[in-house]
């Protein structure tokens, strides 16, 4: 006879069996880094990027931040006009900026219950000199009958990222480091302005299609439209900046969408882009709002990781990809990590015989080459090992991949596929796709020695970045590497 | 501890991150209905991830967000059914044999495998509690918090599960 006890007893002793898989919980997360609940698209500030990817309402965003991009860099101008400021000095007029302001509406295409879905407010407020900033985001959760807007705000300053949940009533805490502050700051600007400045050759027809007066100011009024490339959908975009050409200063913008047969539809709408603004006085402080709950402190706050382009595990292996960067030449830097996560035996062997240029450490996975993400033709990456660094007990390997074809646009792809090489006698059988973004565009020595060397002395024990990785080395290891490419 | 629904509800509100208390929650007794079904650690680990993805991708369509528990599981039931048709039946009992020998903690003898398979038998909403009870290792007092039940009801769904498994147990001992 089994007693109640015995069974108590013997279900206990499964679950003894059974044990807690924590890198299940990594796995299942980081797979979700693409997905969404169904019928709803979930639209955050954090990793928009490859949320924009994902959802109509997101690619609408994305219209946003093209065209400010393409207002930006667009070339050609209207010389006939001869204005003391055209489309193209927007650029530099933001590069030098040490603050910048923006404030208007996100609407929305959504009916909620019948009704339509009332526009939301954007507002980010962008300090340069000191790399702080507070930006606003919308979160949409839009089912087939109900539709749920609300709103967030993330602040970043000093040691601190807060985040401030309006719908739920909530904040949260979390500490990170000077160099994660500026690359938030960073992408915060870059969500704006730049993430897709090189979609703007794709605009070739931006002309001047008026001029109007907004406040008694005149401003010329600047037009594009162009389709959506890399995407399913017929649509078309249309941009309009409002710039005054005798102070350069910028008085509004719209981004409006057109899908197939269906009329315009008004997308953003920014009534304030201001530069060098002067910021108001506890805009970057972190107070919880009355009748907000804390979820934490600062005291209590947990660190943000560099974990940027998140994790991929199964069956014991694990890719790790902590930050990507594009060079200008089209090559790519990938900081990552291939791991077996059953295992107890250190990979650090693997490391000690490499050479900067030479071949990748055999780990039990390994990242090989990459391979442009959404582009039809043939190019691949080509790999070849920089350097590794370790931190707390973690070897990161960095490496350079090479395209093997002609330097493709941004606006051709939507970052990169890792291919990936199983050196394991582990049965994984298929190993499941994984992509990282473009990552930070490295343009100069001085963009290379702020991000790449700062994300390998941010990943590295004693703070520092190996000596012998630097911009001209690395580009030349791309060119050598092209030339025996191309034999 | 908060409840499943009001964790759901958070998900639904755009914060993917809330999904991994559910996932926590969720990984011993998701797995163990898993390997019920498959017999190896390692397709069992891979099924509930499939199972966990599949039920976010769902979980705008749960009616009932305090029955997580139970409809995570039968998803997981489901995914592990399709992946051991997709097996071959000697393909199968090979893993299933492997998996003793190769265990390195030899871990789920036959006697542990019948007591899986009876739980796995019990009726959803017992088997949900058992699970988070044992499986999970949380209070009776937990259990009744994520479930959204009381105390009194999970205690007496943990009574009614004990003596059903018993009595499957016996009878398999016959």
């Amino acid at each position: 006879m089994t007693s109640e006890e015995t069974i108590k007893e013997k279900l206990g002793e499964l679950a003894q069996a059974i044990s807690p898989d924590e890198k299940l919980i990594e796995n299942v997360m980081s797979r979700l880094d693409t997905k969404t609940t169904s019928g709803f698209s979930a639209v955050t500030t954090q990793n928009i990027w490859r949320t924009i990817m994902k959802s109509p309402i997101t690619k609408f965003a994305t219209a946003a931040a093209i065209m400010i991009a393409a207002v930006l860099l667009i070339t050609i101008l209207d010389k006939s006009a001869a204005p003391a400021y055209g489309i193209t000095d927007v650029p530099e007029l933001f590069r030098k900026a040490r603050a910048v302001h923006i404030q208007g509406w996100v609407h929305f295409n959504l009916t909620d219950n019948g009704r339509k879905v009332p526009k939301a407010p954007v507002e980010r407020w962008i300090d340069l000199e000191n790399g702080r900033a507070r930006f606003t985001g919308t979160i949409v959760n839009a089912g087939p009958e109900q539709v749920k807007v609300t709103i967030k705000e993330t602040i970043l300053s000093g040691q601190y990222k807060m985040v401030i949940y309006h719908g739920r009533k909530q904040a949260v805490f979390y500490r990170m480091s000077d160099y994660q502050r500026m690359l938030k700051t960073h992408d915060c600007l870059q969500d704006m302005f730049g993430r897709l400045f090189d979609k703007i050759e794709d605009l070739h027809n931006i002309v001047k299609t008026g001029r109007e007066e907004i406040d008694g100011v005149a401003y010329d009024v600047w037009t594009c439209e162009f389709k959506e490339t890399a995407s399913d959908l017929e649509r078309i975009n249309r941009y309009k900046y409002w710039l005054s050409p005798t102070t350069g200063e910028s008085g509004r913008f719209q981004s409006w969408y057109k899908n197939g047969d269906e009329p315009w539809r008004l997308g953003h709408d920014y009534y304030a882009i201001e530069r060098d603004v002067e910021i108001p006085e506890g805009i970057f402080a972190m107070e919880i709002p009355e009748g907000y709950e804390a979820v934490n402190s600062k005291d209590t706050a947990g660190p943000l990781e560099l974990n940027e382009q998140g994790y991929l595990g199964k069956s014991g292996l694990a890719v790790d990809a902590r930050i990507s960067f594009t060079l200008s030449d089209g090559s790519v830097i990938l900081g990552w990590r291939g791991v077996d996560t059953e295992s107890t035996v250190s990979t650090g062997e693997l490391f000690e015989e490499l050479k900067f240029g030479g071949a990748l450490p055999k780990l039990p996975i390994e990242v090989y080459a990459l391979k442009p993400r959404g582009w039809t033709g043939n190019t691949a990456y080509t790999a070849r090992h920089l350097v590794c660094t370790r931190k707390n007990d973690e070897v990161i390997e960095w490496s350079l991949y090479v395209p093997d074809g002609p330097r493709l646009k941004r606006s051709e792809m939507f970052g990169y596929e890792l291919l990936c090489r199983i050196n394991s006698e582990r049965q994984v059988g298929r190993w499941p796709g994984m992509s990282v973004d473009h990552g930070i565009k490295i343009e100069t020595e001085e963009d290379f020695d702020i991000w790449v060397r700062g994300a390998m002395a941010e990943l590295s024990d004693d703070g520092k970045a190996p000596d012998e990785v630097s911009y001209q080395s690395v580009l030349q290891l791309a060119e050598r590497t092209r030339e025996s490419l191309a034999q | 501890m908060r409840t499943d629904a009001e964790l759901i509800n958070e998900v639904l509100d755009g914060e993917k991150e809330t999904f991994a208390v559910l996932v926590k929650r969720y990984e011993r007794p998701v797995r163990a209905v898993a390997l019920d079904v498959l017999g190896d650690y390692h397709s069992a680990s891979d099924i509930s991830q499939e199972a966990f993805v599949k039920a976010y991708e769902q979980l705008a369509g749960l009616r009932k967000p305090e029955a997580f528990g139970a409809w995570l599981m039968k998803i997981a039931h489901r995914c592990a059914l399709d992946s051991a048709r997709k097996k071959s039946r000697e393909h199968r009992l090979d893993m299933k044999a492997a998996a003793f020998i190769e265990n390195p903690d030899g871990q789920l003898d036959e006697e542990k495998q019948r007591l899986l398979a009876a739980v796995v038998k019990l009726p959803m909403s017992e088997k949900q509690v058992v699970m988070l009870r044992y499986l999970d290792d949380n209070s009776v007092k937990n259990v009744a918090e994520i479930v959204g039940r009381s105390v009194g009801t999970v205690t007496k769904q943990l009574s009614r599960a004990h003596k059903r498994l018993r009595k499957i147990l016996e009878r398999s001992e016959k």
